[in-house]
This record gives C-alpha cells, sequence and structure tokens, in this order.
C-alpha cells in the first residue's frame, strides 16, 4: 500500500481492510513495542500492551479525527494504555541501590547523547534501571514534543513535581551513561 | 514529532515476529466487526437512498450523474424538487465516491430486475 496516507490507512482499517491495518502496524509497531517496553521494563507486559494498543487503534478507527498526526494518536493510545497498567500496579518509587546518593554532575550533555544512536542498548539499558516514574517521565519527554504541563497531566501530577522529576530522572540516567564509559 | 530529530527513534524496537502475528491475530475480529459495521451502513445508505428515490436505476444514475457535474444549488434544488427528493439527499448522492456510487447503481439494477421478476 504505497502512497497512502496514514489518514487514508486508518480509514481504510476502519472499513475492516486488513491489508491497511497491517500497513499501519508495519509502520508503527517498532515505535509503539519500543515505547511500551520502554514504559513497562518488561518484555511480556510491553507485548500485551502492544497488543492491547492495537487491538484500541482499530476499535477507534472508525471515531478517528483527523486533528493530529495518527502516529501521535496511536502512541498516545499505548501510552496511556501502559500508564493505566502502571498506576493499577502501583509504581515502584525505590531506587535502585546506590541511587539515592546526593548526584552532583548535572545531564549537560544528556540530549546530545541520547541522540547517538550508535550507544542506544546501552541508553535503553540505562533507562530500564531508573524507577518507574522517572523512566515514565523521560521517556514521554523523549517520545514528543508536548509541553511539560501536558507531561505533567500525562502523570498525573502537578507541573513542578513533573519537571522535579525529570530532572531527576535525566540525573541519574546521565549518572548511569557515565559509569558505563558514554 | 519528537522533542529532538531521532530522539524517539531511540526508543524504537522491533517485536518478535511471533508477537507480532499474536496482534495480527487478536485484531483480526475487530476487523472483522468493523467490515461488518461498515457493510450495514453502506447497505442502510444505500436502502434509505433508494427507497427516498424511489426511481428505476436509469434515473436514479442519471439524477446522481447530473447533480455530481452540477453542484449549483439552485439547479440542485429543482432537480430535488423534480425528482420529489431532499435536497440534502441529493448532496449525499452528488458526493459519494465513485466506487459508492457503482455500488448504488448496481443495487438500483438489481432491486430493477427483481421487481421486474
Amino acid at each position: 500500500m504505497t502512497n497512502i496516507t496514514d489518514e487514508e490507512l486508518i480509514i481504510l482499517t476502519a472499513r475492516g481492510d486488513s491489508k491497511a491495518f497491517e500497513s499501519l502496524l508495519a509502520k508503527y509497531q517498532s515505535k509503539v513495542f519500543g515505547l511500551c517496553k520502554r514504559l513497562m521494563k518488561s518484555e511480556m507486559l510491553a507485548e500485551e500492551m502492544t497488543q492491547e494498543t492495537w487491538i484500541r487503534v482499530v476499535r477507534a478507527a472508525p471515531q478517528f479525527k483527523p486533528e493530529g498526526s495518527v502516529k501521535s494518536w496511536i502512541l498516545t493510545i499505548a501510552k496511556n494504555q501502559c500508564l493505566n497498567l502502571i498506576e493499577k500496579r502501583g509504581w515502584e518509587e525505590a531506587m535502585p541501590e546506590g541511587f539515592e546518593e546526593q548526584i552532583a554532575d548535572p545531564a549537560e550533555n544528556l540530549e546530545a547523547i541520547l541522540s547517538n544512536q550508535v550507544q542506544k542498548k546501552q541508553i535503553l539499558h540505562a533507562l530500564d534501571q531508573l524507577p518507574d516514574r522517572q523512566r515514565a517521565a523521560i521517556v514521554l519527554w523523549m517520545q514528543d514534543d508536548k509541553s511539560y504541563e501536558e507531561l505533567a497531566r500525562d502523570l498525573k501530577t502537578h507541573v513542578g513535581a513533573f519537571k522535579v522529576l525529570l530532572h531527576r530522572a535525566k540525573e541519574n540516567l546521565a549518572r548511569t551513561l557515565r559509569e558505563e564509559g558514554i | 514529532m519528537s522533542r529532538f530529530d531521532d530522539l524517539d527513534e531511540l526508543l524504537d524496537e522491533t517485536p518478535s515476529s511471533q508477537a507480532t502475528s499474536r496482534v495480527v491475530n487478536a485484531v483480526a475480529p475487530e476487523l472483522h466487526a468493523n467490515r461488518e459495521r461498515f457493510e450495514k451502513a453502506k447497505a442502510q445508505k444505500r436502502r434509505s437512498f433508494f427507497g427516498v428515490l424511489g426511481l428505476g436505476a436509469a434515473t436514479a444514475a442519471a439524477v446522481v450523474l447530473w447533480s455530481r457535474q452540477n453542484r449549483n444549488q439552485e439547479e440542485n434544488l429543482s432537480l430535488a424538487g423534480f425528482a420529489e427528493i431532499e435536497s440534502e439527499d441529493l448532496d449525499l448522492l452528488a458526493d459519494l465516491e465513485d466506487e459508492d456510487l457503482m455500488d448504488l447503481l448496481e443495487s438500483l439494477d438489481s432491486e430493477d430486475k427483481w421487481e421486474e421478476s
């Protein structure tokens, strides 16, 4: 299905066209699964959330309104699935051992480090070391261009608390990466 | 849109082919339900047009094609009056995509054949 826009793929999916759905899946499955994996920190739960996300995409396709991008719509569904489950399960607040110390170094070069795809494996591993809320904060922050207010709403917190959370996440991530020699 | 170029790609991870197959299988009944709903809505629309028009296939085709080529409100209203149909329905007919129009005409044609028999 070449030369078909995402919006058209959604319309066709709403009509039950399996080829259109498979095109959407091929295009965005790595984004959905990657986001779920980072938020859930578990292959099994990520697969579960990924599956639930795609079921919801197909169910909601007839009601899709092209206000934002299809990609952003799909990822919002994925994010909500994951955050709802984490919320039900309860956030893991404890820091891994050794992380409670005061962190002195700022995460100045973090954005440059994160943009380096060569170190992807180490970065993803370092992300997985973060506690739930910090990991969710930084993953959502990385994933799109939403404002701090919107991101705070996603995590059901206020903007000040979100900024602190994100700051701590960046510091901890930068520290882990430094320890890994990145 | 990611906060930085390529940053959202950092999060990308391809699931296993088994996981992808499970997604395809899990979604299949939902796609089927969508297909059924869509077909039902289309059939309903067709029936409603046919009922409103009360015309034979040839006349309906002429009305639809004429209105598609002449999106003039005044003329459409006049045509609607002539055909004794609501102008909104005429607009709906004029907005039909080619594929849906062909479906409609085919269904009208089969209705005619059914009535003749």
